[in-house]
């Protein structure tokens, strides 16, 4: 090869190295969101014992703050499959209003109902694994606002949500809840926190019409 | 870049009066000789046999300057040739390889006669033959005319131009033939192209993509290229391509906060941009040139980065077709979705961005087209 030739050679090799270099990356890569099969890193981190989450609730009533305390592990199982049950106060201007218990595994994170564990008296499955987005699962409630066959959706894997005190949350799985009444409850879980916002078509008398995470304290 | 050169150094050779006339006139008295066709394979050997000869003289063959052409640097007098006409000075061996001579004039001619460094460029002995000429170079040569008529060129220092690289750099094709050394002169203007346009289509795919990854006849190109020398060029492009970008930010309300969906949308736009090539003519002995391009370019809020390699297949000295093979990076300035959602007003509601992520596609295309050179 002729001089001038491996000059233009190593010329235009040399060229597009160095653009290739100086980009960050050649191509971004695909932001479809992968199935997740553990869906205990985006719900509350129960066995935390003395964590709490700070939420402002909003109801026809007014609006308040709540306060969720992890409390631990329960003594007494879930009474439907016998899973470990966690508990957590929930606290409205430093009185305890109620106690709430709920369940977590790689599979499946739900909430089991008040008072005690083995009541069972408000089944609600939060989240169920493989978790990706259109997936959906069913289950039958018993609770008293809204009792019956309920569909749940994950509308959104991956989404980013900003709150109004300005956080913003990466990864944020969004599923909604239909019941066979037509009501529809949505969630929105962020990845290692848990649930930081809900609304809904109906009150509950825990959660009101919308509840925002505000910040964690301990 | 040899042709270059031989042009440059014919503008300086001083000839004397009637010398000219009788070196063409002799030429036109050589018999016409059986014509040969010239094969591949010829030119394979060619370059093969002298390749041998370089080396077994222990030559080392330098590049000077634009004026100085390939030199011996150990002085071999094994170079003597025996040539076919007569007062040849200028050390070129016209005809096949090394023909016999005859001829008239005892002259001795110093290379201060004619001085030169090298001839590339077609040249024959006589326009109703089909040989290309091997040239041989010579800086310090004498040429004797023996009394049998017969002239004997003594170089110190010798080098071969092959008839492969004879021929022309474009395509490959021979191209004129001359019949004087104003002829010679005069031929650079056949000899060089300046430009070269081409215009082509392409089919590509595209990663990550939408649903449609594979897309044909995405993108029509005109380039338009300036030959900086015989194998390196410059140019720009207008494009009209379908690039994979980021579609505009959709705002609804729902249940209580506001939502931004934003999804990659294909999307054909206008764009331009500069590249640089680098040719290699004469690809394994055939006419086919290699080409590799570095390119970068503008598209509407955004830029484009491409590698290139590609080929041409020459119809006509001065057409040919044209396929390049091409990775593009294509980058749009579309701010991200952590930007977008740091960005939105959340004081009422919280916003939530769903959405492609992708900023920076990875394009490979086939281009292929025709290029003319002028």
């Amino acid at each position: 090869m002729k001089f001038r030739q491996a000059y233009g050679f190593i010329f235009s090799l040399a060229l597009t190295a160095a653009a290739v270099s100086s980009c960050s990356v050649i191509a971004d890569a695909p932001t479809t969101p992968s199935a997740i099969q553990n869906v205990g890193q985006y719900y509350y981190p129960l066995e935390k014992i003395g964590i709490q989450y700070c939420y402002l609730r909003k109801a026809p009533s007014g609006t308040d703050t709540v306060k969720m305390t992890m409390m631990g592990n329960d003594p007494q199982p879930t009474p439907t499959n016998n899973m470990a049950c966690f508990s957590a106060g929930l606290h409205s201007e430093g009185l305890l209003t109620n106690s709430l218990y709920f369940s977590v595994s790689d599979s499946e994170a739900f909430s089991v109902g008040k008072t005690f564990c083995a009541a069972g008296n408000n089944y609600w499955l939060d989240l169920k694994a493989p978790l990706t987005e259109h997936q959906q699962w069913t289950f039958s409630t018993s609770s008293y606002y809204s009792p019956g066959l309920v569909t749940a959706t994950v509308l959104h894997r991956g989404a980013k949500l900003k709150m109004p005190d300005g956080r913003v949350f990466d990864d944020v799985t969004q599923v909604s809840y239909v019941t066979s009444n037509a009501d529809t409850t949505v969630k929105w879980f962020a990845r290692g926190v848990g649930l930081i916002y809900t609304s809904s078509n109906h009150t509950d008398y825990d959660f009101g019409d919308q509840l925002w995470f505000i910040n964690p304290t301990k | 870049m040899l042709r270059s050169m031989a042009h440059s150094s014919l503008s300086s050779i001083k000839t004397p009066v009637g010398l000219e006339s009788q070196i063409f006139s002799a030429i036109a008295a050589i018999p016409t000789p059986q014509p040969v066709a010239i094969t591949h394979n010829y030119r394979r050997s060619a370059i093969a046999s002298l390749l041998l000869l370089i080396a077994s003289i222990g030559t080392t063959v330098l590049l000077r300057s634009d004026n100085t052409v390939f030199t011996n640097s150990n002085a071999v007098a094994s170079s003597a040739t025996t040539i076919a006409s007569s007062p040849l000075s200028s050390a070129m061996l016209f005809g096949g390889n090394s023909s016999d001579v005859a001829n008239n004039s005892n002259a001795t001619l110093s290379s201060n006669v004619i001085r030169k460094n090298s001839i590339r460029n077609v040249v024959a002995i006589d326009k109703r033959e089909n040989l290309s000429s091997d040239i041989i170079d010579h800086s310090n040569e004498r040429a004797t005319v023996n009394p049998d008529n017969s002239v004997v060129v003594a170089s110190p220092e010798f080098a071969a131009v092959s008839a492969a690289d004879v021929h022309s750099e474009s395509y490959g094709i021979t191209r004129s033939r001359v019949h004087s050394i104003d002829g010679l002169r005069n031929s650079r203007e056949d000899s060089y192209s300046s430009f070269e346009v081409s215009l082509q289509t392409s089919s590509g795919f595209t990663s990550p993509a939408d649903q449609q990854a594979i897309k044909p006849f995405a993108e029509q190109r005109l380039s338009l290229g300036y030959h900086l020398g015989y194998s390196d060029v410059v140019g720009v492009r207008v494009s009209s391509g379908l690039y994979q970008v980021p579609g505009d930010v959709q705002q609804t309300s729902e249940l209580g906060i506001t939502v931004m969906q934003q999804d990659m949308v294909t999307r054909r736009s206008f764009g331009g941009e500069l590249f640089a090539s680098h040719q290699f003519a004469g690809v394994l002995g055939t006419p086919l040139t290699a080409v590799l391009t570095a390119a970068a370019g503008i598209i509407p809020n955004g830029s484009t980065l491409a590698a290139e390699a590609g080929v041409r297949i020459p119809f006509t000295n001065d057409v040919a077709f044209s396929v390049d093979f091409s990775l593009t990076r294509v980058h749009s300035n579309v701010e991200r979705s952590a930007a977008a959602i740091n960005n939105a007003n959340s004081s009422a509601s919280p916003v939530m961005y769903v959405g492609s992520d992708v900023r920076t596609t990875l394009n490979g295309s086939l281009h292929y087209g025709i290029q003319y050179r002028f």
